[in-house]
This record gives C-alpha cells, structure tokens and sequence, in this order.
C-alpha cells in the first residue's frame, strides 16, 4: 500500500534543530547575542506580508550564514553581519510582495532591480499606496513605544528623516548626555519588546 | 498650517528608522538584555526562559498547528454543501 499524507497522523512529532541552536552549538554566536538577534528579527519583520514572521527572519539570515551563501568579513561582528543579513532579506520579501501585485517591476520601468534603499527610494516609492500605508502604520507604532519620551521622539522623527545623530542633536539642542540617555531607554524598550513571545 | 511638508514616502522613512533602531540592538548590552528580561519577569540565565521562545525553543502549539481548523471542507460545516456558493456571495 503506497504511502501518502494522509497515512502520516497528524500528532507525528519530528525532531528539527533550528539553525539558532546550531549556531549557538557551533559557539558562532552566544545566548545573549540570539537575544539581541532576536530583538533585531522582530524589528525588521514590521509592514512584512504576514506570511513572514520574525522567526522566519532570523532562522533563514543564519542558515545562509552556516551554508555559506552569505561570508562574514572578519572586522564585521556576527550579530552586526547577521542584521544586516535579515534587512537584506526584508528587503527582497517587499521587493517580491510588490512584484506580486505587479508593481514596482524593475523590467516595467526598464531598469535594472536596485540594489539600495536609495536607489529603491529614486525608482518610485509611492508605488504601492497599500505597502505605503502599512509601513506609516508600522511607523506610529514605533513611535507609540516611545510615546510621552520626547526626546526619544525627536530621535525616530530623525532618523526618519535620515539625519545623523548630530544633526538631530544640533536641531533640538539636546545635550550628549540627554541623547545617550534616551538611546539607553530606547534600547531597553525595544529589547522588552523584542522578548515578548508572540509572532507578531 | 505647517510650513514645510515632510515628503518623506513612509517605506523609506521605515527603513531609515528600522536601520537606526537595528544598530542600537546589536550595540545592546547583556546587563540591558538582563534587565528588559527582568522588566517582563524573565530571567535570561534560567535553563529554559522564555525569552528564548522562537530561537531556542519552539512556540508553544496552538490548535491550528495540529488541525487544520480554517481549512476544513465546506461539507463539514454546519448546514454547508458544496455546491451553494458561498464564496460568491
């Protein structure tokens, strides 16, 4: 008798380890390091297609690490290089989501797929009107995690805006000593929030 | 009446303060984690915290990851037939 799906009952347990646990078994990374990891993976999975989840993220940033696909330069740290790994990849998913509606096609508009968010930025950013909403709602929830914290306020509206921490500090007249704080609290805010155990 | 009007397109903008945010993560301390851990009454050195839920360990099971409850056929619904139609509707 042939062998199906639905020979295989649904309360079969199999055992996967997941990239994270052979990182860490390979000591690429330590726990504390998948905890920050973890943070960042959430961060970056906001105004993602639901489809993609943090863990989603991070688990295939590593796996590229472990197979090779992605070369860690020896002065990048790994927690660093696995970041900018998992912006990369939320990068390409809104890259294919928009292609997915037929927007945003880089042979449409005769030019080749662009490699930074500035270039993604020149090609045509209003593009999507529903992705462009979805990241404003993905904004004011950011900004609601800091809400009543003005100085950290003005932090996120400039970054936003791409300034640098100076000029940011130069435009509001804040202090070094106030900017370091409110970074500290930002870190701890987003950290809490990185560690809560939902999906998202 | 705002003087200037930001034109910012809100995608960029996201990406600009998800790559601010990401550098204060990995800059991050293990005394910040300890103590953002502790805020939600976790303790990261405990063999098994929850804060390792999706990196460590797996979520825990929802009935949706055992059945398949929001695909079952339409003939199992109550008073459901297949024939009816309701997707038109």
């Amino acid at each position: 008798m042939p062998k199906t799906r639905s020979h295989i009952p649904p309360f079969a347990t199999h055992q996967v380890i997941a990239p994270s646990h052979t990182a860490l078994s390979l000591n690429l990374v330590t726990e504390m390091d998948l905890l920050r990891l973890k943070s960042i993976a959430r961060l970056h999975a906001r105004g993602l297609p639901p489809d993609v989840s943090w863990d989603d993220l991070l688990q295939e940033a590593i796996t590229r690490v472990l197979t090779g696909k992605r070369v860690k330069p020896e002065d990048v740290g790994m927690v660093a290089f696995l970041a900018g790994v998992m912006r990369s990849l939320r990068t390409g998913h809104i890259r294919r989501a928009r292609r997915g509606r037929g927007r945003d096609d880089p042979h449409r508009l005769g030019r080749e797929e662009p490699e930074s968010p500035l270039e993604h930025e020149m090609l045509d950013p209003m593009a999507d009107p529903e992705r462009a909403l979805l990241a404003a709602d993905e904004l004011e929830k950011i900004r609601q995690l800091f809400a009543g914290d003005r100085v950290a306020l003005q932090i996120i509206d400039g970054l936003a805006e791409g300034l640098t921490a100076e000029q940011i500090r130069a435009r509001h007249s804040i202090s070094r000593t106030d900017y370091d704080s409110a970074r500290k609290r930002m870190r701890r805010c987003l950290i809490r929030e990185g560690l809560t155990c939902g999906r998202l | 009446m705002r003087k200037t009007v930001n034109r910012t397109p809100p995608e960029v903008a996201l990406d600009r303060v998800l790559a601010g945010l990401e550098k204060e993560l990995v800059e991050a301390a293990d005394e910040e984690i300890e103590l953002a851990a502790q805020d939600l009454g976790m303790n990261v050195r405990m063999k098994g915290s929850a804060a390792f839920i999706g990196v460590l360990y797996t979520f825990p099971k929802r009935i949706e990851d055992i059945f398949d409850v929001g695909k079952r056929p339409r003939s199992f619904l109550p008073g459901g037939r297949k024939d009816r139609g309701d997707d038109e509707k």
